[in-house]
């Protein structure tokens, strides 16, 4: 990403972060979350057994994720839906462009969806000028904003009361109250207008059933219920991973999705589309496209990282965790943010982008505790800081993939589904080669500074003359430098550390000098 | 746990209010028609349109559309030319559902020819009509009923009550996109 | 929730009371203190105390660093020193939760076994000491002192540990008071406590307003970093309780040595 939109900017996490924890309206915002905090618990406390059935099913479906989509891509083909696989984010922009090109679609409202963040289809709309409308209240306060959502649930978490009215009233050309009802009323009535009339629908989805062929969009507002019903065509983006085996899996996965994300005990809404409008029907699409969005999530498959295709975006690694706590969610600068985001972001952007998230982590492992879908974020966390060491695409530690499966032409213009290239697609085919790498060992890493300071320690410290001596030197610099021992403010070469607090510098004996002392006797515990 | 149909009609009742939905019921077809003609009326007390679907089994059983009418209201069905810009101005949608479920407190709506999926999202209240004898006692159970009933309708509408947001500084607030209102009324079955 | 918390590596054995110390570098080169505490503690609840001198760190900064060989080469060196012992102990659930966490993961093959092996007899202190030896009652005697309860992150989510130090110094008679989200990371992380300072620092301010909210004379925890990074903090800022580990507390509340000890 660029840095667009963002309420605390920055080249780097780091100096997004030092915005961020000094910037007081966020803050205020930010503090909010706190009612999110116990969340994750809920699922736990009210139904234990959901959460080992919720990673089952996950865990079920990627042992055999290309199974489970030709599965489903057969279901949707045979309900009239046309399917597009798409390997990049580039293609499937391309896709749905061509698309509205070809419908002659004016005007698009969207529900809230990380995929079509993710491929930043928002702003390719509006690029090539069609109008894209976010229909989901905290979307449609960041688009107006001109910035991006900062949290997968709650995308204006950044925003207070007081900065949402002026983002509203400087749309609606008048003073709004700073005040939630009013406000919403004038959101309901602005929206309402570009819902009627509006070609083109454009939704995520929360799951994707390939038994049923059913696609579920989870909202509490309305929205989504607005984007699947109203206009003729509707554009489902599904990142291959949104695929479950059942659609009786959805018995135990929404109601968990829901608790995990706001503590409630199920969402307002639920829009389970299973096909488009039929014959007979008055309303509903007459067109139902699903974009299959692959983006470097096929090649995890087998690896450490599988486990991250498990998250069904509940958002409670982001309300428990300490660091987006403290900064929100556009220090990190990406489309995802949190826990989940420092692991998927420079995963699915091939290393391109978030290499630093990983380590913007206390590695606390609130976030692999609160996951429903048992995915073990901090492990993740910790594996990836290793297979970042080398420049360019994720190098994925020991792990050797089979190759990926070739690339096939891929052009729906003008062809109905039953022509579709997908009909003759032999199972797994279909997505053009991934760009991320993943055979070369951990132990292959190449040199770079801090490995090889890493290398030097661990080397000294296997020894325990060595040690002892290193031990002895940096008491000796200590007394060198600083002949106070004891909490000091300041301290040579520690400022990273003394900027913010006092530093304890050792005085007397080591540990070890004193149990040797009371070894021989000259000293008495 | 809920065990008993009468707990699970209870705990329905109980969820469904929860959710800021105002409940009626559960009721014979006599009291049950009686309390959708009230609210209907209610809703169009201006002189708006009830919209109401047509060939629904629930509704027709009960003779909703006759008994609108001849309580003077003005009806607007799906098999009008003008139905679409009618339910704009529409003041109530009245439906049926195909499943509820007590625990999480959300009806089922499935659409259909002469059900469409507007109904109960363009007018500004909706009123929903729900038999007893489709309540589950949870939400998993009703999946698997649903799945079982037969194929799936090409929309399946949950609604948990009035619309709501929680983007304002995390404090839900009523009234977004769908109906502001919704009423659920229980059919003794 | 312990009980989502990863499963105990061992279920209660019988009383080992031959004991490897291991003291963790930050507490050999750091804050001694909490060693000869930790040894005091232990000696009060019966044990033999061993210090294996050719111990030196965990690895934990390594892996931590996205260092694995570094962190796998401390790791066999752990193991093959103390391999030997039945029971090792340390005064940092972060340090014994690298070890039951990290070092099967690091490790293969016969490595692998020999560190599962180490790892089923490596324990925190206060776990070693109440759910292990139960023996919560060391004779200290903190009756009139208050404290609140910083649930370091690497012990209670690795480790399970919960109860073990309240149970500790409560038995001693100190009052305990929770703080609002003891569970919260007060924001050490490690490198994280230098490379994103402002975050850390934020959360530590964080951590010392809800402990001091609680008016407890004292913040204590089970891991020496996190309290030197609030400490630390404490004193640039003036706010919030003494922090200082359990083990120091409960060492200090002990019956006087026989001679007062060196300085
Ligand atoms: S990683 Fe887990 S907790 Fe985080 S959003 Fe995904 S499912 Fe939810």
């Amino acid at each position: 990403m660029s840095g667009k939109g963002l309420v605390t900017p920055g080249p780097t996490m780091k100096a997004r972060s030092k915005v961020a924890v000094g910037d007081p309206q966020l803050q205020a915002a930010l503090s909010n979350l706190d009612l999110r905090l116990f969340t994750a618990g809920v699922v736990q406390a009210e139904h234990p057994e959901w959460k080992d059935r919720v990673a089952e099913i996950r865990r079920e479906t990627l042992a055999d994720l290309d199974g489970w989509i030709d599965k489903l891509e057969s279901k949707l083909l045979s309900l009239g839906v046309v399917v597009h696989r798409a390997a990049t984010p580039e293609e499937a922009r391309r896709y749905i462009i061509g698309l509205a090109q070809r419908e002659g679609v004016a005007r698009v409202i969207k529900s809230k969806s990380m995929a079509t963040e993710e491929i930043d289809l928002g702003r390719a709309l509006e690029a090539v000028g069609i109008e894209s409308v976010e229909t989901d209240l905290g979307e449609y306060i960041v688009q107006l904003a001109d910035e991006r959502p900062s949290h997968m649930i709650t995308p204006a978490i950044h925003k207070t009361l007081g900065q949402i009215a002026d983002v509203l009233s400087k749309e609606a050309g008048t003073d709004l109250p700073v005040v939630r009802e009013p406000l919403t009323a004038w959101a309901r009535d602005k929206l309402r207008e570009k819902f009627v009339g509006a070609d083109m629908g454009i939704t995520g989805a929360n799951f994707v059933a390939a038994d049923t062929g059913t696609i579920v969009v989870v909202t509490n507002e309305g929205n989504g219920r607005f984007c699947t019903s109203l206009p003729r065509i509707h554009v489902a983006v599904v990142p291959v991973e949104k695929v479950i085996p059942r659609f009786d899996d959805l018995g135990v996965l929404l109601p968990t999705l829901v608790m995990s994300a706001t503590g409630a005990k199920m969402s307002n809404y639920l829009s389970m589309v299973t096909g488009p409008r039929r014959e007979g029907e008055i309303d509903g699409p007459e067109q139902l496209h699903v974009v299959l969005l692959d983006h470097n999530r096929r090649v995890l498959l087998g690896t450490p990282y599988e486990d991250m295709l498990g998250c069904i975006r509940c958002g409670a690694c982001l309300n428990v965790c300490p660091v987006y706590r403290s900064v929100g969610g556009h220090a990190y600068d990406s489309s995802y943010s949190g826990p989940m985001g420092k692991i998927l972001t420079p995963l699915v952007t091939g290393g391109e982008e978030g290499r630093d998230l990983p380590f913007a982590s206390t590695l606390c492992g609130a976030c692999t505790e609160a996951c429903p879908a048992e995915i073990p974020l901090a492990d993740l966390l910790v594996r990836l800081r290793a297979d970042l060491r080398t420049p360019g695409p994720v190098v994925v530690a020991g792990a050797d993939q089979p190759a990926p499966p070739p690339a096939l032409p891929v052009d729906h213009a003008g062809r109905s589904p039953a022509a579709h290239p997908a009909a003759r697609r032999k199972p797994g085919e279909g997505y053009a080669t991934p760009v991320t790498r993943i055979h070369v060992p951990t132990r292959r890493a190449p040199w770079s500074r801090r490995r090889a300071g890493f290398e030097a320690w661990a080397r000294l410290w296997s020894y325990p003359s060595t040690y002892r001596a290193s031990l002895a030197v940096g008491r000796l610099g200590a007394k060198v430098l600083r002949p106070k021992a004891g909490w000091v403010r300041r301290a040579p070469m520690l400022h990273a550390w003394t900027d913010s607090r006092d530093v304890l510098v050792p005085a007397g004996a080591t540990f070890r000098e004193r149990w040797a002392a009371r070894e021989r006797g000259d000293e008495r515990w | 746990m809920v065990t008993t149909a009468d707990e699970v009609t209870q705990a329905f009742l109980f969820s469904m209010a929860a959710n800021q939905c105002a409940t009626f019921g559960p009721g014979d077809p006599d009291a049950t028609l009686a309390a959708i003609v009230e609210r209907a009326r209610a809703h169009t007390a201006d002189g708006t349109a009830v919209a109401l679907p047509i060939g629904d089994p629930t509704l027709d059983d009960l003779g909703v559309a006759p008994a609108l009418l001849a309580a003077g209201l003005t009806l607007l069905r799906p098999d009008d030319p003008e139905w679409f810009p009618g339910l704009v101005v529409a003041g109530v949608g009245v439906t049926s559902s195909i499943a509820a479920v007590a625990a999480t407190g959300n009806v089922a709506l499935g659409a259909g020819v002469g059900l469409p999926r507007a109904t109960s999202l363009l007018p500004p209240a909706h009123v929903c009509v729900v038999r007893a004898s489709q309540v589950y006692a949870t939400f998993p159970d009703a999946i698997s009923g649903l799945l079982h009933a037969g194929p799936l309708p090409s929309a399946l509408t949950w609604i948990g009550g009035p619309s709501r947001t929680g983007d304002l500084e995390m404090r839900t607030t009523f009234g977004v996109h769908g109906p502001k209102v919704v009423d659920i009324v229980l059919l003794q079955d | 929730m312990p009980d989502e918390r990863e499963p105990r590596a061992s279920a209660p054995r019988a009383a080992a009371r031959r004991v490897a110390l291991f003291a963790t570098c930050v507490v050999d080169a750091v804050t001694p203190d909490t060693g000869v505490a930790t040894v005091r503690l232990l000696e009060a609840a019966g044990c033999v105390v061993e210090f294996p001198v050719a111990q030196t760190c965990c690895g934990q900064p390594a892996i931590n660093s996205g260092e694995p060989e570094a962190a796998t080469r401390l790791a066999r060196h752990f193991i093959e020193v103390f391999e030997p012992f039945d029971a090792i102990v340390a005064p940092s659930g972060s340090c014994a939760a690298m070890v039951h966490h990290w070092y099967t993961r690091l490790l293969d093959g016969g490595w692998r076994q020999r560190a599962q092996a180490v790892a089923e007899k490596t324990f925190e202190l206060s776990d070693y000491l109440v759910e292990e030896l139960g023996r919560p009652d060391l004779g200290a005697r903190l009756e009139g002192t208050t404290v609140t309860v910083h649930d370091a992150c690497h012990g209670l989510r690795n480790l399970g540990l919960k109860s073990s130090a309240r149970t500790l110094l409560e038995t001693a008679g100190a009052t305990i008071v929770e703080m609002a989200e003891p569970e919260m990371c007060c924001g050490f992380g490690g490198t994280f406590a230098v490379k994103y300072e402002e975050i850390s620092a934020h959360l530590a301010d964080d951590k010392l307003e809800h402990g001091g909210a609680t008016g407890a004379r004292y913040l204590t925890s089970g891991d020496g970093a996190c309290l030197m990074h609030l400490e630390g903090r404490r004193r640039r800022t003036g706010t919030g309780p003494e922090c200082v580990h359990f083990a120091d507390l409960l060492a200090d509340a002990l019956p006087a040595p026989t001679r007062p000890v060196a300085r």
